[in-house]
């Protein structure tokens, strides 16, 4: 008898039920916060405006037009990028109070965990801007392809589509736990989906987006002055079988690899909690932080294991990145809209011949649409052609950047 | 007391299965098959190198499609599973329980692709009509069709993608739909019919099984209905198009990035090229496909207009100018 | 009393435990099939006549019998490296090979117990049912570690009549709407329980353009035919496990011809008799006694051998299966 009520109490309720109710909450949720971009996909992930979406989306173009779910249209800027990771950060102008979804923790994923995309595949929804959803699961972690670089990519079998770049790949709390932005096809077809998707993680963004903020072009970081091969690699008299990790060939040393600790014969195994058992995991891992974050590595050095901490990236190039931001004083005032404004005499910009009023656009021929974007292409001493636009007309300065004021 | 347990555990393994047990057994035996002998069949792709290798993507593939009993004698299909000449007597429709009988094309919409063919079979059970207001986007649904031999029904599961497509006469599944299902009906878990399957077509860009695929509202079904059974074969409003398929972006120039330009189009006629990136037209910048649509709006078919592009060349990006006659096409 | 109530007790407790793992989401059922195979799927990677193939596979026993696609591995093939979860590497060597069912049976030496997949029964497969696929799509086994795991439904069930993308499997399939994609051949398509109910093959309806598979039904007795003429070659005929061809040849010039055939061998009951030429073996030409005898030698019973022959003036390729002499 007690039995009997027992089960009648905690028999379980519809199952199907209850995931077709979570899903439409979770589509519900999470619609509002996409934003229809270019020919593309982004996401709002903060009420005042910051947004996500692919560099190969977005490009570092500023003042793009997009949409949201009903069509309201805002004018978005590219904040930070990271063309080789293919993430742009930007910010919608005048935008408050915008519905938005949290990045999540993409660590937590499971293999087989339901998914769901949101995009704009074959630019269905243009017109009506109601975003398409795709449902699936996450087929396996950390990926890893160069070339553009998806490090650490979530493969999902939601059905990802031209259209769906730059798009959320959202878990069914709500979360996005991924920007889609590739896909594998059948060798020879039509650019149709067959059941592989790649997203990048948000842990990686979430690593990078200090930097983003910042502004500009952001760098991948990696261990500097180390020499790895893989583990079972027959060219090298390597300790260790495949799938031991990466070992170290070579130290270089006053680099950062050397100062961290790094010795000939070391098995790399393990940095900041993740395995590493190739070479594409330990690249795919490393990448994971941009230029000038420390990481923490575990290396096999004869019986024992050591963990050492590795500032990633190389110092010289970080530090002509900085000190060019730094020791910009071109002699101008920059004003909103690219505009120069005062002019100091005898500056580096009255040298240039900079006019006040001029409109900068391009840095060596590349489009420039802020000025931190402008700061991050500059090298201390080097000369470079701005293009700026003056009376209607394009006109060409040379720009020599100064030395920063430690150096003279 | 164990077997219990068992029974209680095993339950959350495929929750799904008993529901769709169900439409197998029940909502299938609405589903037909559709076998069509043709004298000529227009829909098909000519193209070298990959595609002529891969003709049997690219164009109609043989066997047979799918079809639902809409209304008691009367069978809704994709109109472009019975477009091309019919021969004699070529189209035949294989009932659940295997009965092959005749079957009459007689009336059909261009534009949201589909077809009536009609039947001399009384009382086969037609599908209740599923709440159009009930289904979001997210809601489970099922596409059933026959499968290659005819002898059972297919099932395929997706969710509804989009509730408003093809200009509000659609709707959009991810269950995967290809030359075999489509005509068929989309329906809720229940067995509800949403829709009908189309669009699955040579030149569509989403090609087959690639988890877009839609469904004729049976709303917009019911609203010509009526004509269809008259005869008419109601034909597609042509608009001015140029025969490109859009990419996502191009970093360094703003403008729409084209991927391919359709043969025979009025985009290769004018001397557009694949990796292009069309910037202006008719005067009107383009930044996105949205600006495009915009100019093409009040453009006519026939009409001559200016366009440029920005093509790569060693030196960098250069401009250049074609003038494009436009010419007419059935959306989508 | 008491033992009533403990009793009672005892069951509600067990109920609210299932209950519980009941109301949890649907995924809970992917993540543990996900979880019972991943250690079961390899991937492979051969260098086959015709230049080097990749592909999936499954073990079929803790001490290393693995089932990879003939398609991934065909006859011939050597330098064939199998990478199992971990990542680990291993070299392996064709134990037998099944043209007609698209399969090859490998062997490894691994260093630990590996974990065999359990097999299913493709007969109780129903149209609708889940159905997961796990395995080495765009090489994910081989460059990431991560076998490829995707969930969908059996859609239909039918014949494939055409051969197509490398693939020489015609006959029934499941079609399952996981994803199949180029580097899963050999992969299993798995049900509900985990069990392995189809072996996937590249060849595909061009009408559906769906992932296929073999019933397991079709392939499960010709794997224990296999397994059974190697287990009984170990036993019987030791290391050097020399398979019986039953066939008397002489050399006619550069002419291998058959001189006599074992009645009931291996030889006859595939079709060879007096006066055919002997003209390949396993792809390769053979112009003399000694040089069949040299190919031949050191295969185990059970091992399956193409001869390509001059059959009363027609020219046949012949499956002949090597049997333990009687």
């Amino acid at each position: 008898m007690t039995l009997a009520l027992a089960l009648l109490l905690l028999a379980p309720q519809d199952p199907v039920q209850d995931l077709q109710q979570k899903l439409r909450a979770v589509v519900d949720k999470v619609k509002p916060a996409y934003v229809f971009f270019g020919n593309g996909s982004g996401v709002c992930i903060s009420s005042d405006g910051w947004a996500l979406t692919n560099f190969h989306v977005s490009g570092d173009r500023n003042g793009q037009r997009v949409r949201m779910p009903g069509g309201k249209q805002y004018l978005a800027d590219i904040v930070g990028f990271d063309p080789l990771g293919d993430i742009s950060l930007c910010k919608l102008r005048d935008a408050k109070d915008l519905p938005f979804c949290e990045l999540g923790d993409s660590d937590a994923l499971e293999v087989g965990q339901n998914v769901i995309a949101v995009g704009n595949p074959f630019l269905l929804g243009n017109g009506s801007w109601e975003p398409t959803i795709t449902f699936g699961i996450v087929s396996a972690l950390h990926r890893y392809m160069d070339n553009p670089g998806y490090f650490d990519a979530i493969q999902t079998d939601a059905q990802i589509n031209p259209g769906n770049s730059g798009g959320p790949l959202i878990t069914l709390d709500g979360k996005v736990v991924g920007i889609n932005g590739r896909i594998d096809i059948k060798r020879f077809m039509n650019r149709v989906n067959t059941g592989i998707g790649y997203a990048i993680p948000s842990r990686q963004i979430q690593r990078y987006m200090e930097a983003f903020k910042r502004g500009g072009r952001v760098f991948e970081g990696f261990i500097d002055g180390i020499q790895i091969g893989e583990c079972g690699d027959s060219r090298y008299e390597t300790t260790g079988e495949y799938g031991d990790g990466v070992f170290i060939a070579r130290v270089d040393a006053d680099t950062p690899g050397g100062k961290a600790g790094f010795e000939p014969g070391d098995i790399i195994f393990e940095a900041e909690g993740y395995r590493i058992g190739n070479a594409n995991r330990f690249h795919g891992v490393v990448s994971n932080w941009p230029e000038g974050a420390t990481i923490r590595v575990k290396v096999r050095r004869k019986a024992e294991e050591k963990e050492l901490k590795v500032f990633l990236g190389d110092p010289a190039k970080i530090l002509e990145r900085k000190r060019a931001l730094e020791a910009l004083d071109l002699g101008f005032a920059p004003e909103a809209g690219m505009r120069v404004g005062a002019i100091q005499p005898g500056s580096a910009a009255a040298k240039a011949g900079l006019k006040q009023g001029d409109v900068l656009t391009r840095v060596e021929g590349r489009r420039v649409g802020s000025w931190p974007e402008f700061r991050a292409l500059l090298r201390p001493n080097a000369e470079l052609t701005l293009t700026v636009t003056r009376d209607g007309k394009d006109v060409e300065v040379p720009l020599r950047v100064p030395r920063p004021k430690s150096d003279e | 007391m164990t077997l219990l347990l068992a029974l209680l555990l095993t339950l959350g393994d495929d929750p799904m299965a008993p529901l769709l047990a169900k439409l197998r057994e029940t909502a299938a035996k609405s589903v037909v098959a559709i076998d069509v002998e043709r004298e000529a069949d227009p829909d098909g792709i000519t193209g070298g190198g990959a595609v002529s290798q891969h003709r049997d993507y690219y164009n109609r593939p043989k066997g047979p499609t799918s079809g639902v009993i809409y209304e008691d004698g009367f069978v809704l299909t994709s109109r472009f599973n019975v477009s091309g000449t019919i021969r004699k007597n070529g189209l035949k429709v294989t009932l659940w329980d295997g009965r092959q009988v005749p079957g009459e094309f007689i009336g059909s919409d261009e534009q949201r692709d589909i077809g009536l063919v009609r039947i001399d079979v009384k009382g086969l059970p037609v599908l209740p009509r599923a709440d159009a207001s009930a289904i979001g986007q997210g809601t489970f649904v099922a596409l059933l069709g026959r499968s290659p031999d005819r002898s059972h029904a297919t099932v395929n599961v997706g969710i509804l993608s989009a509730t408003s497509r093809m200009n509000k006469t659609a709707v959009q599944t991810d269950a995967e739909m290809n030359y075999g299902n489509v005509g068929g009906p989309l329906v809720t878990l229940k067995g509800e019919l949403v829709g009908v399957a189309c669009n699955i077509k040579p030149d569509a860009v989403w090609g087959q099984s690639g988890g877009v695929g839609f469904a004729c509202k049976t709303a917009e079904i019911d609203k010509l209905l009526e004509r269809m059974k008259k005869g008419e074969h109601i034909p597609a409003e042509k608009r001015p198009f140029l025969g490109i398929r859009a990419g996502e972006g191009n970093p360094d120039v703003e403008g729409i990035q084209i991927v391919d330009v359709m043969k025979d189009s009025p985009a290769e006629k004018a001397g557009i090229k694949k990796e292009d990136v069309l910037v202006e037209l008719a005067g009107m910048k383009i930044t996105d496909s949205e600006s495009l649509k915009e100019a093409l709006e009040p453009r006519k078919i026939g009409e001559e207009v200016e366009l440029k592009v920005m093509r790569k060349a060693k030196e960098g990006w250069q401009e250049k100018k074609f003038k494009l006659k436009l010419e007419g096409k059935a959306e989508p | 009393m008491t033992d009533k109530i403990g009793n009672s007790v005892l069951a509600v407790v067990i109920l609210l435990g299932c209950a519980g793992a009941l109301q949890a989401q649907a995924d809970e059922s992917h993540k543990r099939v996900y979880k019972k195979v991943v250690d079961s799927v390899v991937a492979v990677r051969a260098l086959a006549p015709l230049g080097e193939r990749s592909g999936s596979g499954v073990i079929l026993t803790k001490d290393g019998l693995l089932l990879t696609s003939y398609a991934a591995c065909p006859d011939g093939a050597t330098n064939i490296r199998i990478w199992v979860k971990g990542p680990r590497l291993y070299t392996a060597e064709i134990v037998a090979t099944s043209k007609k069912e698209e399969l090859t049976l490998l062997r490894i030496k691994p260093r630990a117990e590996l974990k065999p997949v359990d097999l299913g029964d493709s007969s109780s497969v129903r149209t609708g049912e889940v159905s997961y696929t796990i395995g080495n799509a765009a090489n994910s086994i081989i460059l990431d570690d991560q076998p490829s795991f995707n969930v969908g439904v059996v859609s239909a069930v039918y014949r494939l009549s055409d051969e197509r993308a490398n693939s020489t499997y015609t006959g029934p399939v499941l079609e399952t709407t996981a994803a199949v994609n180029v580097g899963m051949e050999g992969a299993p398509c798995l049900n509900a329980d985990g069990k392995m109910v189809g072996f996937v093959t590249l060849n595909y309806s061009p009408h559906r353009f769906l992932g296929t598979a073999i019933p397991i039904d079709e392939i499960r007795p010709v794997i224990e035919r296999l397994r059974k003429g190697i287990a009984e070659a170990a036993v019987e005929t030791g290391p050097a496990g020399e398979g019986w061809i039953g066939l008397k040849v002489r050399s006619d010039g550069s002419k291998v011809v058959v001189d006599s055939v074992d009645k009931d061998g291996p030889a006859e009951l595939a079709g060879l008799g007096k006066g055919d030429v002997i003209l390949e073996v396993a792809n390769t030409p053979v112009k003399s006694a000694k040089e069949l005898e040299e190919k031949l030698k050191g295969m185990e019973a059970g091992s399956i051998v193409w001869i390509k022959a001059d059959v009363a003036g027609k020219v046949e390729t012949l499956k002949v299966t090597l049997e333990k002499k009687k």
